[in-house]
């Protein structure tokens, strides 16, 4: 029984890193119709570029926090130069486009940093109080933290001018560009927070998966899981979408398939959703009038 | 010169179906005209061809002594031109008071506030349904929801595409009316452009009739 528990705690502290990478899928599902594949890469490269920042011997929350700037510019700066160019082209054009900023992302970062496995610091003390059998401090901190994000990512969404402009950017365009929204910039900027939230997920993630090219590819495959099962395009299912997956992943590790092909639990669950439930748990099936 | 919007030879085409073909037409300060045709007249491509909307325009266009031809939508919107839409174009997910300060999102003046109070003044039914997301109102309550988010923008010109289509008589009256009243009351009401089917408009409704004819409308 204190198995179960156990596993099902990591359960949660994992999901919500896959909450967090979901939402930034979400996101910028929720604006373009177009699932980023390069969102873990983007996260990953973001990670490495906090690494850099303290091994230049900045302290690890302004480290964090200036990785968090990085990675809204860098992000903005991929939709602006490049995503945008091909958004009127067709799927397939946007999903090559994506994959060979995946496979740029993942091969400059190899370049860049090396490919050694590298120990990403955590900030939250081996020893901290909030710690106990079931809970490392790390695992307790990165839960909250992701936590705090996505908190402050709703808010924004729901309480501010802007945040309600890339609202209605995303659900209509048009109607947007009618009282004066540059649709453009908001995209630009969904894709911004997008990676920020990436970013986040990675930090948060690297002191347990490692820091190393490949670390996200794995956790992005989780991530689309939880998006798809929480509803592609409800942002409250992300997070939802994440526990569960999170929780999922380790009880069928620990109980079912056994730890090496946990990741084909997160590709069952694709599949499963696509076919029995493509709206996920808590999406709306559109209907749209020809 | 005092007209708001002139338009001088313009053509219109969707792709290469060209729908208005060197077209004028002028609209005063303050006034209010109307569009009338059957379909096919080229009364929403008149109205997208000043919004650069969907189109491919050629001639002049032009906001006051501005050329606007060409411009992005979003440009022209923020120049003071408020376009109601066919089909209202309301963002039916957002509640109805985010739809209205979404019309007033590029304003940086104080008078947002009491330009959101005069507009629940003129609206009441909206007020009542401030909270209420704006995909459950109903027809009439959706299109006027559409002119009070177009009003919040505090434009020069207003656009109205069809605003009665689909209404019901007693709608479409009380909504006139209310135009009617934003005209007669505010000092410096916007010109208003709208586009109706109906070949003989009841003589309630405000504004100089035009139909469509070669050259333009008049």
């Amino acid at each position: 029984m204190e198995g179960f528990l156990h596993q099902l705690l990591l359960g949660l502290a994992s999901g919500s890193i896959y909450g967090g990478v979901a939402l930034a899928l979400v996101m910028i599902f929720k604006a373009t119709h177009h699932v980023n594949f390069a969102q873990g890469e983007l996260a990953m490269f973001t990670t490495y570029i906090s690494w850099s920042l303290i091994q230049a011997g900045a302290p690890y929350w302004v480290a964090f926090a200036l990785t968090l700037g990085g990675a809204f510019l860098l992000g903005s700066l991929i939709q602006v130069a490049i995503v945008r160019r091909v958004q009127h082209a067709p799927v397939l054009t946007v999903v090559i486009v994506f994959i060979g900023l995946l496979i740029i992302l993942n091969s400059l970062a190899g370049w860049l940093f090396g490919h050694t496995t590298i120990d990403f610091p955590s900030p939250f003390p081996a020893d901290a109080w909030y710690g106990s059998a079931y809970f490392s401090p790390h695992e307790v901190g990165m839960t909250v933290v992701t936590l705090a994000t996505l908190a402050l990512v709703y808010a924004f969404f729901r309480y501010t001018r802007l945040g309600l402009a890339m609202r209605a950017a995303a659900l209509n365009p048009a109607s947007s560009r009618l009282v004066g929204i540059r649709v453009d910039r908001m995209l630009a900027l969904g894709w911004g927070f997008a990676s920020l939230l990436g970013a986040v997920a990675g930090m948060m993630a690297a002191p347990i998966v490692f820091l190393e090219p490949n670390m996200m590819v794995g956790i992005l495959v989780y991530a689309f899981a939880a998006a798809l099962l929480g509803g592609i395009e409800n942002p409250w299912g992300a997070p939802i979408g994440g526990f569960i997956v999170g929780v999922m992943e380790n009880l069928a590790g620990a109980y079912v398939v056994g730890t090496q092909i946990k990741l084909a639990v997160a590709l069952f669950i694709i599949v499963a959703v696509l076919v029995f439930k493509p709206s996920g748990l808590f999406g709306r099936r559109s209907v749209v009038r020809v | 010169m005092s007209a708001i919007l002139e338009l001088r030879r313009v053509d219109a085409s969707y792709g290469p179906v060209a729908v208005l073909q060197s077209i004028d037409l002028t609209v005063e300060k303050g006034e209010v005209v109307a569009l009338l045709g059957a379909n096919g007249a080229g009364k929403t491509t008149t109205l997208r061809a000043v919004s650069n909307m969907m189109v491919r325009t050629g001639g002049e266009i032009r906001l006051a002594d501005q050329r606007i031809d060409g411009l992005a939508t979003e440009r022209i919107a923020r120049l003071g031109v408020a376009h109601v839409p066919e089909g209202r174009g309301t963002f039916e997910a957002l509640t109805v008071e985010e739809n209205l300060q979404l019309g007033s999102y590029v304003r940086r003046d104080r008078d947002v506030g009491r330009d959101l109070a005069r507009v629940y003044g003129y609206f009441s039914v909206l007020a009542e349904r401030r909270r209420q997301q704006a995909g459950t109102l109903s027809g009439g309550e959706q299109q006027m929801l559409a002119i009070a988010r177009a009003l919040m923008l505090r434009p020069r010109l207003l656009l109205l595409d069809e605003p009665s289509f689909g209404l019901a008589p007693l709608v479409v009256q009380k909504i006139f009316g209310i135009l009617g009243a934003i005209n007669r009351d505010a000092t410096r009401a916007p010109a208003c452009c709208w586009s109706s089917r109906t070949p003989g408009s009841p003589s309630s409704w405000p504004g100089t009739p035009l139909s469509s004819r070669p050259g333009g409308w008049s």
